[in-house]
């Protein structure tokens, strides 16, 4: 792999986490306003502003990639053509979108209406930069990356780091806001804490869907291997420990802390060990999808000459 | 003017002396490891025990000089998301190293890998065809230089009239991916695309 590609690494695992965790944001606010609109609002209210913050840094990590960085605007030129084109368009958008309505949520600026609007529109453009994202690799010369499970595996990754990020702003935001005794902590912990345990539930879909899509990419990247003149076996020496760390992490990271945080909070009241489990499925999460990520690009095989 | 300039590569020809490798980085003036026009030797078969004597099996190599294909669906130009590179009416596909970003897609997405980083510079830059030359009426640097006569250059129809419509054979990708303009004749060795009986010999040696 080219050292420039990490800066890839970080791009796309960034910018995914963000589309990821702002659309879980969004979906969370909307099921919870009607029922705890005013706690909902407290502790959610700094998060939009976070994962822009994220989407930043991803995007700043991206210019490290290019030979001419001071050129990166030229990138959205080919968008009648070229699906780079359109991942740089939507995430520029999201962006801008998503940094509205993070900045006039924080400071209550609009109508509660024209926020909804906006973020919707930018969780819209989130998805369309992920999906974007994913065809850029889905070309044919690069049979490895020509998959489905390439779609898969960056809306699995922008999911789970999604969760567990927006998870973890949450958790982080309530021990704050409960530093000081404001008479609601119990009433917003048992909101947490329902929260936290649809997202354990969904973290164990979600490295469900991961595990079912594994032989198929295992499949893939053997044929992809054979058309460039290599093999699954040789790969699978190469990197075979890389890729057996990196399942064993994400089973327990999602797998295992999302069903633990499942189980803690069927008692619908705070518990601080959702705190430290939440951060912990983050912190595993994390280093699985980077090792994922490294594998991605590592293992890359494209058709014909060198 | 040519509506779609090629390449022919005859490798019956081709003595893998790479003579038209080096005239092209000099006439280019490029520097070490940016590499336009490049040699390559493909071969494979082993040696087996036939009476206390080890005898070849199936032994064979051949040579390939290749540049950019100049292809007639360039995925290069797809994949650009600056619209640096862009086809000409004349066939050519040139790189504007003024506007390339240096994101290096099209060196992911090119399967003859011709698009050939410039890290002093930043950016992509591959074969020109040597348009300036052609402008001037004179031929492709490469092909003036081959000593076997295995290079030549022309309208890619005038060429297939002449020496058929191949465009494949190992190493090369399916010629169905990116509409090469390109004319081969093959070796009585040579190995059909995708074959996975020989291998690129030497590849460190030869960059």
């Amino acid at each position: 792999m080219n050292p420039h590609e990490w800066a890839l690494v970080v791009f796309t695992l960034l910018a995914q986490m963000a589309a990821g965790a702002f659309i879980v944001l969004l979906i969370t606010r909307a099921a919870e306003t009607r029922r705890m609109g005013k706690e909902i609002d407290r502790l959610g209210d700094l998060l939009g502003l976070a994962i822009m913050a994220i989407l930043g840094i991803g995007m700043l990590a991206s210019l490290l990639h290019l030979g001419s960085p001071l050129r990166a605007y030229r990138a959205v030129s080919n968008f009648g053509n070229s699906w780079l084109s359109r991942e740089i368009t939507f995430a520029s958008a999201f962006f801008v979108f998503g940094s509205l309505y993070g900045l006039m949520q924080w400071a209550k600026w609009g109508s509660s209406t024209l926020r909804s609007v906006l973020a919707g529109i930018a969780g819209l453009l989130g998805v369309s930069m992920v999906y974007s994202m994913s065809r850029i690799y889905m070309i044919p010369t690069e049979p490895a990356w020509n998959s489905y499970e390439t779609l898969v595996s960056f809306f699995t990754a922008a999911f789970l780091l999604g969760i567990f990020l927006t998870g973890s702003g949450l958790v982080i935001r309530h021990r704050v806001l409960s530093s000081t005794e404001d008479g609601q902590q119990a009433k917003r912990g048992k909101l947490l804490s329902d929260i936290l345990g649809a997202y354990g539930i969904v973290a164990v879909a979600l490295v469900g869907v991961q595990f079912v899509a594994l032989p198929v990419y295992l499949a893939e990247i053997g044929d992809a291997a054979a058309a460039a003149g290599s093999s699954l076996q040789e790969l699978l020496t190469s990197y075979g420990v890389i890729l057996l760390l990196r399942l064993l992490l994400i089973f327990i990271g999602a797998g295992v802390l999302g069903a633990m945080i499942y189980r803690v909070s069927g008692k619908h009241v705070w518990e601080s060990r959702l705190a430290s489990l939440t951060i912990a499925g983050f912190s595993v999460v994390l280093v699985s999808e980077v090792l994922s990520r490294f594998l991605f690009y590592a293992t890359r095989v494209r058709m014909g000459l060198p | 003017m040519a509506k779609q300039y090629a390449f022919y590569f005859d490798a019956n020809s081709c003595i893998d002396c790479k003579a038209c490798q080096v005239a092209c980085q000099d006439k280019n003036d490029l520097p070490g490891g940016v590499i336009w026009r490049k040699v390559i030797e493909y071969g494979g078969g082993d040696w087996v025990m036939q009476d206390n004597v080890m005898v070849p099996n199936g032994i064979f190599t051949y040579a390939l000089s290749t540049s950019c294909m100049h292809c007639q669906d360039p995925i290069c130009v797809h994949v650009c998301p600056s619209g640096a590179m862009t086809k000409r009416e004349d066939g050519i596909v040139l790189v504007d190293e003024d506007l390339c970003l240096g994101c290096r897609y099209c060196e992911w997405a090119c399967p003859y890998g011709a698009p050939a980083y410039r890290p002093e510079l930043g950016v992509m830059s591959k074969c020109t065809f040597c348009e300036d030359l052609l402008a001037a009426g004179e031929n492709p640097a490469c092909v003036d230089a081959c000593v076997t006569r295995a290079l030549d250059y022309g309208e890619l129809s005038e060429l297939q009239a002449k020496y058929g419509d191949l465009a494949e054979m190992a190493p090369l990708p399916d010629a169905k991916l990116t509409s090469p303009s390109f004319v081969l004749t093959s070796y009585r060795a040579s190995q059909a695309t995708g074959s996975r009986v020989g291998k690129i010999i030497d590849l460190a040696e030869e960059f």
